[in-house]
């Protein structure tokens, strides 16, 4: 029986008439990473400040090492935060801040100053000791946040969107920083982020939400070659899935793709109950590929758009648009070009729920 | 849970002040329904609304009302006006421009008492700054404090010495506050300057110099420092506002109960005329 | 050219704003043949005569000191009381915000005669007219609503993530305020008493009526050389610099924070 670090379960909060979280469920076991991706609005912020106490929720429990939390202030949760802006309390030394939390549980001092020594240490703040905040370039502070949260060994990390602030290279540096932090220590982090490229390198388990509901629970791996609906399809993967509208029809080798225009592809382990239905087939760019000539689909090309280490090609097949990734320079706009699709990594929707069908 | 906590952090403060207000208004109504009168002590009785009567046929307590009005306007206007166009006029970078703006603080930080002492000396009819500086233009002697017609205009002239530099402020705050890209774009689209100020400036600013007026038009209506320490209000009662009044009723005639109730009604009146202000200001913006 | 009209104007407005008070500290320096020469005396000798007679005079001096206990002291309250109630009412939503706007309003609105006859009354009834505490207990009362507007608009500019980071890292609520917003806001607290004992010290009103033989504050002292022989105008001159001096020291020290002050925080200068 697996041990499970945080358990929330059927949690609903609303503003007034709006409701925010609908009923919520994920378990996150000890040591895991759990990463809740959604775009902005989507309730993940919500449900990470709900964890820690500082909101309340209207229904559900959240348990926290087998004891219900749910009715407690914040202080008593055992969980530690890192936030988006840092929160470094501006009059306190670093050393002070990251003795902050020890304090406030009355550690004795000299217990409280080896501790600080000891985090800073792991995360090579040493020599910042002594200076405040506003000394402290962006990248120092998200460190000096990290320490805040890890000084304390707290049963559950909460991180809130902590690189939003940071420019590319540092968001880069930080998140390796973070992974690495999680495999050496083993903690339980609960992290919230719009960015799929973040949830996709940091996490064990990916929670996708949109509009206060849970899209989709799954491994990174999951997520990404399985999306269980066209919202985790689309909202996952850069640039996203393409997608092709038709309807599901049966012959005599099984279930087809038809898009009533003379294309008929077929879709092993499709749910054959959807026959007749309208769906969507949907494709990564990588898994259409230039093909030899002559075999394969006709597709023209819109327009190339160099990303530097290949090039996204608009084009249209079979009348339909798509996006692909091709090496650079391997057609040119305004051309007819041959292409493959890997339809054994493609994906089936319906149209009408958007839920997978295959 | 916690949120309990907070509340008491001013629960307590807001209980006891609002619970002394009640009882000083529920006090000072009931006062104010007695003819107490520090004259005749012991002789007090009830006389319900007596006194409120006796305000709404006073002569000497109307034309204090009338002043009153006229004063507020007046000042409240000629301070805004004045204050909006020398803001506007600070409205840039110019050398000097942090020293002007600390000097400006200086007639609203000067104690009033002073102020009035000030003005006093300087509208003093023989050696005073005032006719000195208008002989020079070729004008005769005013006498200035002295004079029935002429006095509320000095009051007028010290209150706008005084309290301009409070609009000036508050103005230069809210034009530097302002989204500069409205106002560009209207020149880009070719709009002269003078109409990027009244198109798009100037709607911008009417919450602001609303609540300017507003504070300004409440304060002119309780003046009292200027009105006791240059006229007393004299002569002849031509500068006599109805606080000043009031004042008179309770510490020169010790007509406590009427004197209350000059201060209740000039309290309610003040209310109502607030309120008045606020339906006209916000109404266009429902409609807008 | 149309700098040189500019710089005119500003010289002007500088000269007009500027001139009463030079004119009453240039008297106070005057003889009192030049201070009443008409016209005007530019060049003259200066002298300390005025100073000396203000200085040595007992009422002014116990005045002064009157001032200074009564402005700092209900000031301090009041900003104590208010830093409470400001950052237990920060934390609340819309309604308690609205209607402690509300009420600040309605005790800007009324006028301080009502509330002064009645406290008159009182305060001759158990004897305490002459009492610093009575002026400094009322002096406070009138500055709390203020203060606590303008400790409102401080603790709102701290971010929310502060206070939410102190209780996830354990602090109770008295502990936030105490050590995450107490010291954040210092400016705004000091910027926020210093107004505070500027209106105090500058209120004359209320101290006409409340203050006593021995408590009388500046303000109303200063009426005192207004006899009925007439003004003296060398010595009150010298009186009034002396009781603005310390106001325009202060006025200097707050110009940042003046604007929120003087709008109760609806326009942040």
């Amino acid at each position: 029986m697996a041990n499970f670090a945080l358990q929330l379960k059927n949690i609903t909060k609303a503003y007034g008439e709006t409701p925010v979280l609908k009923g919520i469920n994920v378990d996150a076991e000890e040591g895991e990473f759990v990463v809740l991706l959604g775009p902005s609005g989507c309730g993940k912020s919500t449900l990470l400040h709900a964890i820690a106490g500082l909101h309340p929720i209207d229904s559900g429990d959240i348990i926290i090492e087998g004891k219900s939390v749910a009715g407690m202030p914040t202080r008593d949760r055992d969980v530690a935060m890192v936030f988006q802006s840092y929160a470094l309390y501006p009059n306190m030394t670093v050393a002070q801040n990251i003795g902050f939390p020890l304090r406030m549980r009355k550690m004795p001092a000299s217990e409280i100053a080896i501790r600080v020594a000891e985090v800073a240490k792991l995360l090579q703040i040493e020599p910042l000791l002594q200076r405040r905040p506003r000394e402290l370039s962006g990248g120092q502070r998200q460190r000096v946040a990290i320490g805040r949260a890890l000084v304390r060994d707290p049963k559950v990390f909460l991180f809130d969107e902590p690189l939003s602030n940071l420019d590319a290279t540092l968001r880069v540096e930080t998140r390796s920083e973070i992974k690495r932090l999680h495999a050496q220590l083993g903690k339980t982090m609960i992290y919230v982020t719009h960015d799929q490229i973040e949830a996709m390198t940091l996490a064990t388990k990916i929670v996708v939400m949109n509009k206060g509901d849970i899209q989709q629970i799954g491994t990174p791996h999951e997520v990404y070659h399985r999306p269980a609906n066209l919202f985790v399809a689309r909202f996952v993967g850069s640039p996203t899935m393409q997608m092709f509208a038709g309807t599901l029809a049966s012959n005599a080798s099984g279930v087809v793709f038809d898009d009533g225009k003379g294309w008929s592809v077929p879709v092993p382990n499709a749910d054959n109950t959807a026959v007749g239905k309208s769906v969507f087939l949907g494709l990564r760019p990588e898994h259409i590929a230039l093909a030899p000539a002559g075999s394969g689909e006709m597709a023209t090309v819109d327009a190339v758009e160099p990303t530097g280490p290949e090039d996204n090609v608009v084009l249209t097949i079979r009348g339909q648009k798509a996006i692909a990734r091709f090496p650079t320079g391997s057609v040119e706009a305004n051309t007819s070009v041959a292409v493959m699709l890997d339809l054994a990594k493609a994906s089936l929707f319906a149209a009408d729920s958007g839920l997978r069908l295959n | 849970m916690t949120k309990d906590v907070t509340t008491l952090f001013y629960r307590p403060v807001m209980v006891f002040m609002g619970a002394v207000s009640v009882v000083i208004t529920v006090y000072v109504l009931w006062l104010t329904m007695q003819n107490i009168s520090l004259l005749r002590p012991g002789a007090e009785k009830f006389v319900g609304f007596d006194n409120y009567i006796r305000l709404l046929l006073d002569m000497r307590g109307l034309s204090a009302l009338g002043r009153t009005v006229m004063f507020t306007i007046a000042a409240t206007a000629i301070e805004l006006v004045l204050g909006l166009a020398i803001a506007l006029l600070l409205d840039r970078e110019f050398a000097g421009k942090r020293v002007v703006r600390a000097l400006i603080l200086v007639p609203i930080v000067m104690t009033p008492v002073v102020v009035g002492l000030t003005w006093r000396f300087m509208f003093d009819p023989s050696s005073g700054m005032a006719n000195y500086l208008i002989s020079l233009i070729g004008f005769g002697p005013v006498d200035w404090l002295g004079s029935p017609n002429v006095a509320i205009f000095s009051l007028l002239i010290a209150d706008i010495w005084q309290w301009t530099p409070f609009v000036v402020l508050l103005t230069m705050a809210s034009l530097e506050s302002l989204p500069g890209d409205p106002q560009n774009a209207a020149r880009v689209d070719g709009a002269r300057e003078w109409q990027v100020l009244w198109f798009i400036t100037m709607p911008m600013m009417q919450r602001a110099l609303l609540i300017v007026g507003v504070i300004r038009a409440i304060d002119s209506i309780k003046a009292f420092d200027l009105f006791y320490i240059m006229t007393r209000g004299g002569p002849a009662l031509s500068t006599e506002t109805l606080n000043l009044y009031g004042y008179i009723a309770a510490f020169t005639n010790f007509d406590i109960s009427y004197a209350l109730t000059i201060a209740m009604v000039l309290t309610i009146l003040t209310n109502v005329a607030l309120l008045a202000v606020y339906r006209l200001a916000f109404r266009p913006q429902k409609s807008g | 050219m149309r700098k040189i009209i500019f710089y005119a104007v500003i010289i002007v407005l500088v000269v007009v704003v500027l001139f009463p008070l030079y004119w009453v500290f240039v008297t106070s320096i005057k003889s009192i043949r030049d201070a009443f020469a008409m016209p005007p005396v530019w060049l003259f000798e200066a002298t300390w005569e005025n100073y000396s007679k203000v200085l040595s005079n007992g009422v002014f001096l116990r005045a002064f000191v009157n001032s200074i206990i009564v402005s700092f002291t209900a000031s301090i309250i009041a900003v104590a009381i208010g830093a409470l109630a400001a950052y237990g009412l920060v934390q609340q939503g819309d309604a308690a915000k609205q209607s402690n706007e509300k009420f600040v309003l309605s005790m800007r609105i009324a006028p301080p005669l009502i509330f002064v006859i009645p406290t008159y009354f009182l305060a001759s009834q158990l004897k305490l007219l002459n009492n610093h505490w009575l002026l400094i207990a009322v002096y406070a009362f009138i500055n709390i609503p203020f203060a606590i507007s303008m400790l409102m608009t401080f603790f709102e500019d701290i971010p929310r993530e502060l206070r939410d980071a102190a209780k996830v890292d354990g602090a109770r609520e008295f502990t936030i305020f105490r050590e995450v917003f107490l010291p954040v806001a210092k400016g705004g607290i000091i910027a926020t008493l210093i107004m505070c004992v500027l209106f105090t010290w500058n209120e004359f009103f209320i101290a006409l009526v409340l203050t006593g033989r021995d408590t009388q504050t500046l303000p109303v002292s200063i009426t005192s050389f207004l006899t009925f022989q007439g003004v003296q105008w060398g010595p009150l001159t010298a009186a009034a610099t002396l009781v603005m001096l310390p106001m325009l020291v202060l006025g200097m020290l707050v110009q940042g924070q003046i604007v929120r002050g003087m709008s109760l925080g609806s326009i942040k200068g």
